[in-house]
């Protein structure tokens, strides 16, 4: 290329000497730096007002520069970003929650990576009318804050060897001599943990034991079913827990199960139950259930009809339906003991109704002892409940324990027979009734191995601990029931050098082989055949994997027909055992919270308010106030006293603090289990006290009934929190209740009231205001709510609520924006007693009415909180939501105060850590003690929904209606141009609950089903009378009962 | 027909002459200041040193260092607010409504009463400000214009209408008080023998040289300032009671509340006048000038709001009846049967039954007796402000929400602290300023009688002076 020569003028060109001189130069000319610095301008002294401009300038410039607050931005940007993570949006993954007792389906919401939510999976692969569709849809509170573990900072960071830190190579080169040690030399190797779903687990297990022949597999769970598994054997030939249809029952009779808290499967079963119990004008009929139990369970607080035994009793009791049942068949009875008269009438009226409802009723019973469990299938046989109301077919694979093995086993270590012990998820130090026995037998095994996911009581035994993933983290595959696989997917890379305990066996095995291809493995071999719709493997894995569960015709058909069992031996078992009663008797129990302990360290499940007592943090020995009163026992619930008592059986005793507890036999008391953990965690350690050697056996299975023990009172006291301390609704309007005959007379009685109700709202003295797009709103069915609290913790997940621990909740600072209220009623001789003042009148407080009632913000049109805020940081949203500006609020609190409902939360100490500085977090305010929940490190944190702000100390805050999801909802209308249509927004509350009572739409759309609701006559406002104009419709609660309803009277009243 | 009006005692005591009024006045902030002064002063002093350490923690920690709840989300520190505020009520309402009244013997007590209603104003506005979980953002509450929309705060709220009306107050108040202040500023420099203190009441005085044109600005600013403080005596606790009376919770929701509270606040604040007025009479020697009559007559004034105030108790209690309504009717049996009930009888004991003890002649004349009194209705008043506020809110609509409220070591420091404040301010107020209205009590002395003739003379010729008599203008 020609090199064209470019010149600005001639004297460029001509390279004029004058021209040369200045080319370089910047300026032509001299700049007169001399000049100005001699010049007067700078020697002159600053005039006045030389010095106000400089003074102004420097003042607003620093002023300027001080005030803009520049946010430090420590995200690092992705180098190659993942094709599915787009920062700001969420992804879903497909998975499964097990524990080993309880399991849930769920679908993970992950930010950026980390995930922060579950939900409930609602998969297409499950047929409209599977059995096992129940599992589906819905979650408990358990199942809601399983995610929160994954970030548990207690969680190991590596392998361990006695208790120091080691690496992955030499412990497995380590663990691999041993055990190959073992074997050669014909030692006994045991595998023990908790009832496995996964049959790819399975499998592996049974490939090491080919590899190990020496090696056994004895399952264990703390919480034993293995009585149901027994009688079934005996009745059916089949070791199984059957599947159980509550839907398709018209009566119910649960003999001491608490099958909508903690039995079995309780957020299928609820799921269930509620199908059942929903009401419509359409649909006037609901089941009728009756529960006969020792002390209030959730389900009992359900229940139409509720009578009390002891907990001995309850075996006699399913005798007696069974007398009455067979009576009316004309055969013969069997022995039995007596029973009250109040507990026999319920029977006898139960035993009618199933007999008028055969082949759609159902009896269950909570005995884990195998002969009463006999005599329930008898029923039920009776009853044709087999093939409807319960299906051996598809049969539960839950609770598969063997507490016979492990008792074996523990006579085995004791004996030095075992030689190596793998444990993987199972604590038996801590949740086996011989705990201290266990951990004895444990110091003579030579070789112990811990695949637990934390260092617990059991681990910390054991010489290695080879930490297994959260299950957020791992691959597994379960099959809850048979012809039902479910898939559980990472959903983050491993936070900590932890490995999953199925590669380690597999690695231990020799084989190099990962987890994940042996699952596909298995699949491709066992569950890919049973199927037409897929041909090709790799696609029916991909779809199982999006969609999370599949399902395959249950095929087997080794479950006899006929139910043959031996009553009257199981009978005869049964009044043998009753004869060792007494005058007082314990029961333990799980709740809906902690459950077996497992959880412990969750903070959201501790401070979940038990759904009866209302107490966090703690368990207590319930009583009944009978009882309380003869023995001179006090809890005052307005200073959250209460007396302490040393409770002793055998050789364990311990001092527990009492619940004074309505609806509890008089002569049982009742102390849950999971509590007492030694190393839980921070948050979980010395919570209550430990239950589990309370727990007895009579050879065969654990019972959880205790007969002989002895309560003494200590004369100390103890602080239990509680969230709510006042039993009595005082007869007032905010819950109504009606029996199903009169819902059935007057299905629409509340629709006149709405109008007159109308009348009073239009009269305001603000501008109306208008709601010119969408309106929202929602519905609660207090006929369909069971009070599980799986809402609540699902609201403190999504929204970022803060954990304040037992002392702040004691001091009523509890930050929950959803909680549920909890009210007791009495039938007295005139009426129902729902006053305090009328309380002396009560006969028997062992005959209680329960009353649930979720209460959250209203969302009220004319809203009290609204016109009192001086900063206007509480106002109205043009589609009706009551918004926090929490960057206004000065935190006056006078919103709260003049809050009707009571729902509005202040942070009232830093709780959520969000200040600038450290040193005023609320654990570190001296003359407090407040314990710190441990939620505050920044890897707990991320647990926190990235759309959501974390509230800082001195702002109100309360229920927003999720307007994240709102927001989220419209916003993918948008983006795929079409209107919003009802459904595509759904609150956290709503997708939580297992039984639907919660329905959130827009209440303009005539169509939506929210509107539907709030149309309909059950539908009323709480304290409407007030002109708040709430945004939640209830729906009148029904009973289908024939006895006084608490509240009746009160219809028709505006 | 002939009738005589009769001849009314007159409202100084002891025939003074001018000189001696400016004597006996101006003698308390001209001496050095006494041992009895010092002990209390400090004593004052540490207590709001302390009360502020405790504002300090609160502000640091939280509002979760005081015993509030979710329930009950006001306690004492808006009882102490409405206290506070009741007793700022008596000053002005000495100063304007009885000026208007034309009750002279309000020259005697105006200017303590001033005062105090101003330190009393400055406690209560503690209150409000230091509740606040953010209090750093107090200015929120300011309608200044902003780039935030600009975003106002909220003129439907009555803490909104709290911030106008007490600071509205404060400004009057401090100003009238002020005005009146300014010829006696420039009595005691004229008096002053240090230089130090001729300078400072130099300065303070305004260049006040006494002259026929300042003396006129002087009544007619005064006059300008009464008319627009007397409406202010009743808007002031008629907005406070907004605060509860627009409200939603029962017990507070009620339209009695503008009269009652402002009935209620006279009653307090002429108890609190009562009680530094006695002891300033006594340890100032001014007890001709604060005569028994001044009492008696602010005790009639006490069985008269204290009357008005029991009446609005039973017509509330009344009303809760009548009404019918569920939630209406538990909370008055909830105050007087609930767990607060002893906050309800003392309240009712305190300001219903000992009140009317000053029917007795005996006992409202009686110095010591009043003193007692003045502490019990004060009790009483801080009784009331708590009944209304944390009775209501701890029992309201809902019952799972019931709950208790007791006040940590935090809230009561802080009270205490007030009082601290409250106390120092007026000690030093009484050291520096003459206590009593020196230019304006000189209106009532009485100097047309043959008595007091003969007595001025008396005393003039002892200092060779003659009397020197100055028009009233009022």
């Amino acid at each position: 290329m020609e090199h064209k020569l470019h010149w600005k003028g001639l004297e460029e060109l001509d390279d004029d000497p004058d021209f040369l001189l200045t080319r370089d130069k910047e300026f032509i000319d001299e700049l007169p730096v001399e000049e100005i610095f001699n010049s007067s301008i700078v020697n002159k002294p600053a005039s006045r007002r030389d010095f106000l401009k400089m003074l102004g300038f420097s003042v607003s410039a620093a002023t300027m520069a001080a005030s803009c607050r520049i946010p430090v931005k420590k995200a690092i940007p992705y180098v190659i970003k993942p094709e599915e993570i787009v920062p700001g949006v969420a992804n879903y993954y497909a998975s499964s929650f097990h524990d080993g007792n309880d399991y849930c389906p769920v679908l993970v919401k992950t930010r950026d990576g980390r995930p922060i939510k579950i939900e409930p999976l609602i998969s297409s692969h499950i047929a409209k009318d599977s059995p096992n569709r129940f599992l589906f849809g819905g979650t408990n509170a358990r199942a809601q804050a399983s995610v929160l573990s994954l970030y548990d900072m207690t969680r190991p960071r590596q392998p361990m060897v006695t208790g120091k830190k080691a690496k992955w190579d030499v412990v497995d080169a380590e663990i691999r001599k041993r055990l190959l040690d073992t074997k050669n030399k014909g030692g006994n190797i045991r595998i023990l943990t908790p009832t496995i779903l996964s049959p790819s687990t399975k499998q592996i297990i049974d490939d090491f034991i080919v590899a190990y022949p020496t090696a056994k597999h004895i399952v264990y769970d703390p919480v034993s079913y293995a009585g149901i598994a027994i009688a079934n054997e005996k009745s059916s030939g089949k070791r199984v827990i059957p599947g159980y249809h509550f839907e398709k029952a018209n009566v119910i009779v649960s003999i001491g199960a608490d099958f909508l808290g903690t039995w079995i499967s309780p957020a299928e079963y609820a799921r269930q139950y509620v199908q059942n119990r929903k009401v419509s004008p359409e649909k006037t009929t609901m089941s009728r259930h009756y529960q006969i139990e020792s002390r209030l369970s959730l389900t009992g607080s359900n229940a139409d009809k509720r009578a009390v035994v002891k907990p001995s009793e309850e075996a006699a009791a399913v005798v007696a339906l069974y007398n009455m049942l067979a009576g009316s068949l004309g055969e013969a009875a069997l022995p039995t003991g007596k029973l009250n008269s109040r507990a026999d009438k319920l029977l006898s009226q139960a035993a009618s109704d199933l007999i008028a409802n055969k082949g759609k009723a159902l009896v269950v019973a909570g005995s884990n002892d195998a002969n009463v469990q006999v005599v329930v299938n008898a029923i039920n046989a009776i009853l044709g409940s087999y093939g409807s109301t319960l299906d051996l077919k598809a049969h539960s694979n839950t609770h598969q324990s063997d507490d016979k093995g492990m008792m074996q086993l523990m006579n085995d270590m004791n004996a030095g027979a075992v030689d190596a012990l793998l444990i993987y998820g199972a604590n038996p130090v801590y949740d086996h009734m011989h705990g201290n026995g266990f951990a004895d037998a444990l110091k003579k095994v030579q070789t112990s191995i811990s695949l637990n996911d934390r260092a617990d009581e059991t681990t910390t035994l054991c010489r290695y601990h080879c930490p297994d993933h959260h299950y957020l983290e791992s691959w597994n595959d379960l099959s809850a029931k048979a012809g039902l696989y479910t898939l559980c997917q990472p959903t983050i890379w491993p936070l900590f050098d932890t490995r999953q305990a199925q590669d380690s066996l597999l690695r231990w095995m020799g084989k190099t082989e990962d987890y994940y291809a042996y699952i596909k493995r298995t699949w491709e071999k066992n569950v890919f055949p049973k199927q037409a719709a897929y041909s090709d493997f790799q696609t029916f894995w991909d779809m199982s994997v999006k969609d999370g569960a599949f399902e395959v015709p249950v095929t087997e058909s080794d479950v006899s027909s006929s139910i043959s069992t031996d009553v009257m031996a199981a009978a005869t078992a049964i009044m043998n055992a009753a004869s060792k009663s007494s005058s007082i008797e314990l029961q333990v129990y799980e709740k809906v919270g902690a459950g077996n302990g497992r959880y412990a360290n969750n903070p959201w499940l501790q401070e979940l308010p038990d759904p009866i007592s209302k107490v966090v943090w703690d368990n207590y020995l319930c009583v009944s106030p009978k009882y309380a009163k003869d023995n001179g026992l006090k809890m005052d619930v307005v200073s959250h006293k209460t007396d302490v008592v040393t409770l002793t059986s055998g050789n364990t005793s311990m001092d527990v603090p009492v619940y004074i507890q309505p609806g509890q036999c008089d002569e049982a008391v009742s102390l849950a289990l999971g509590y007492g953990r030694e190393r839980a965690g921070r948050a979980g350690n010395k919570v209550g006290q430990n239950a589990f050697p309370f727990v007895t056996t009579n050879g065969d299975t654990c019972l959880y009934i205790n007969p002989s023990i002895s309560i003494k009172k200590t004369g100390r006291s103890f602080d239990l929190a509680m969230t709510q301390t006042h039993f009595s609704f005082e007869g007032r309007d905010a819950i109504r209740e009606t029996s199903l005959a009169r819902y059935q007379a007057h299905p629409n009685e509340g629709v006149e009231e709405k109008e007159e109700l109308g009348k009073v709202w239009s009269e305001t003295l603000y501008p109306e205001q208008e709601f010119p797009g969408i309106k929202w709103g929602m519905s609660i069915d207090l006929n369909s709510c069971i009070g599980c609290g799986a809402c609540s913790v699902a609201c403190q997940a999504e929204n970022n609520v803060p954990v304040v621990g037992k002392t702040e909740v004691s001091r009523v600072h509890e930050m929950s924006w959803l909680r549920i209220d909890r009210y007791y009623s009495f039938p007295g001789e005139t009426g129902m007693i729902d006053k305090e003042k009328d309380y002396d009148e009560i006969k028997d407080y062992q005959n209680v009415q329960v009353a649930f009632q979720p209460m959250l913000c209203q969302h009220c049109d004319n809203a009290p909180c609204e016109n009192v805020c001086p900063v206007s940081a509480t106002n109205h949203s043009s589609e009706g939501l009551n918004q926090m500006a929490y960057n206004r609020c000065i935190g006056t609190r006078y919103c709260a105060n003049n809050c009707p409902y009571k729902v509005r939360r202040f942070n009232w100490l830093d709780y959520t850590t969000a200040d600038v500085f450290p040193w005023n977090e609320p654990w570190k305010v001296p003359t407090l003690g407040v314990e710190d929940p441990g939620m505050s490190d920044p890897i707990t944190r991320m647990v926190l929904n990235p759309d959501v702000t974390v509230r800082s100390r001195g702002v109100m805050e309360k229920c927003t209606f999720c307007v994240q999801r709102i927001q989220d909802g419209k916003l993918q209308a948008k983006k795929e141009g079409r209107p919003l249509k009802d459904g595509d927004v759904k609150s956290a509350c709503q997708t939580a609950c297992p039984a639907d009572a919660i329905t959130f739409g827009n209440v303009k759309d005539e169509s939506s089903e929210v509107r539907k609701y709030h149309d309909d006559g059950r539908a009323y406002y709480v304290l409407a009378e007030l002109n708040t104009r709430p945004a939640i419709a209830y729906m009148k609660k029904v009973r289908n009962t024939d006895e006084m309803i608490a509240g009746e009277k009160k219809e028709h009243k505006v | 027909m002939h009738a005589e009006s009769y001849i009314r005692p007159p409202l100084i005591k002891g025939n003074k002459t001018y000189l001696q009024i400016t004597e006996d006045i101006a003698r308390s902030v001209e001496a050095k200041p006494s041992k009895l002064w010092w002990i209390a002063t400090s004593i004052a002093a540490t207590l709001m040193a302390w009360g502020l350490f405790c504002i300090g923690w609160t502000v640091w920690f939280g509002i979760g260092t005081w015993g509030l709840n979710r329930t009950v989300g006001w306690g004492w520190d808006i009882t102490n607010f409405v206290w506070w505020i009741g007793i700022g009520h008596a000053g002005t309402l000495i100063s304007a409504i009885l000026l208007l009244f034309r009750q002279k013997w309000r020259t005697g007590v105006n200017r303590a009463a001033e005062a105090m209603t101003i330190f009393a104003v400055i406690c209560a506005a503690l209150f409000p400000v230091f509740h606040m979980g953010r209090v750093w953002l107090a200015f929120f509450n300011l309608p200044y214009p902003n780039t935030r929309g600009p975003v106002w705060p909220n003129f439907n709220s009555p803490l909104m209408w709290d911030v106008f009306a007490i600071s509205t107050y404060f400004t009057v108040s401090l100003l009238f008080w002020y005005t009146g202040l300014i010829p006696d500023i420039a009595t005691i420099r004229d008096r002053a023998k240090s230089k130090i203190a001729h300078w400072a009441y130099s300065v303070l005085s305004f260049g006040w040289v006494g002259s026929a044109k300042h003396w006129q600005r002087h009544e007619m600013l005064s006059l300008v300032l009464a008319g627009i403080s007397t409406p202010l005596v009743l808007s002031v606790h008629t907005i406070v009671s907004f605060d509860f009376a627009t409200s939603v919770i029962p017990g507070w929701h009620t339209t009695i509340f503008p009269p009652y509270f402002v009935a209620g606040a006279i009653f307090s604040g002429f108890a609190m006048v009562l009680t530094l007025m006695i002891i300033t009479r006594k340890v100032l020697n001014l007890e001709q000038y604060i005569t028994i009559d001044h009492i008696e007559s602010m005790n009639k004034i006490i069985v008269l709001t204290g009357s008005i105030v029991g009446c609005a108790y039973l017509t509330e209690l009344f009303t809760a009846w009548y009404s019918q309504n569920p939630y209406e009717q538990y909370a008055f049996a909830n105050r007087a049967l609930g767990p607060y009930w002893w906050s309800y009888w003392g309240m009712m004991t305190c300001n219903v039954i000992s009140p009317q003890l000053f029917w007795i002649r005996k006992l409202r004349r009686s110095a010591w007796f009043t003193f007692f009194m003045s502490i019990v209705i004060n009790c009483g008043m801080w009784f009331e402000r708590f009944v209304i506020i944390v009775t209501s809110l701890h029992r309201d609509y809902i019952p799972s929400s019931w709950a208790m409220y007791s006040p940590t070591w935090v809230e009561i420091s802080i009270y205490i602290g007030s009082l601290g404040l409250f106390f120092t301010a007026f000690l030093i107020f009484a050291k520096t300023m003459p206590v009593i209205a020196m230019a304006e009590i000189k209106h009532i002395l009485k100097i047309s009688g043959e008595a007091q003739k003969d007595a001025a003379h008396a005393h003039s010729k002892d200092h060779g002076r003659e009397p020197v008599i100055i028009p009233q203008t009022i």
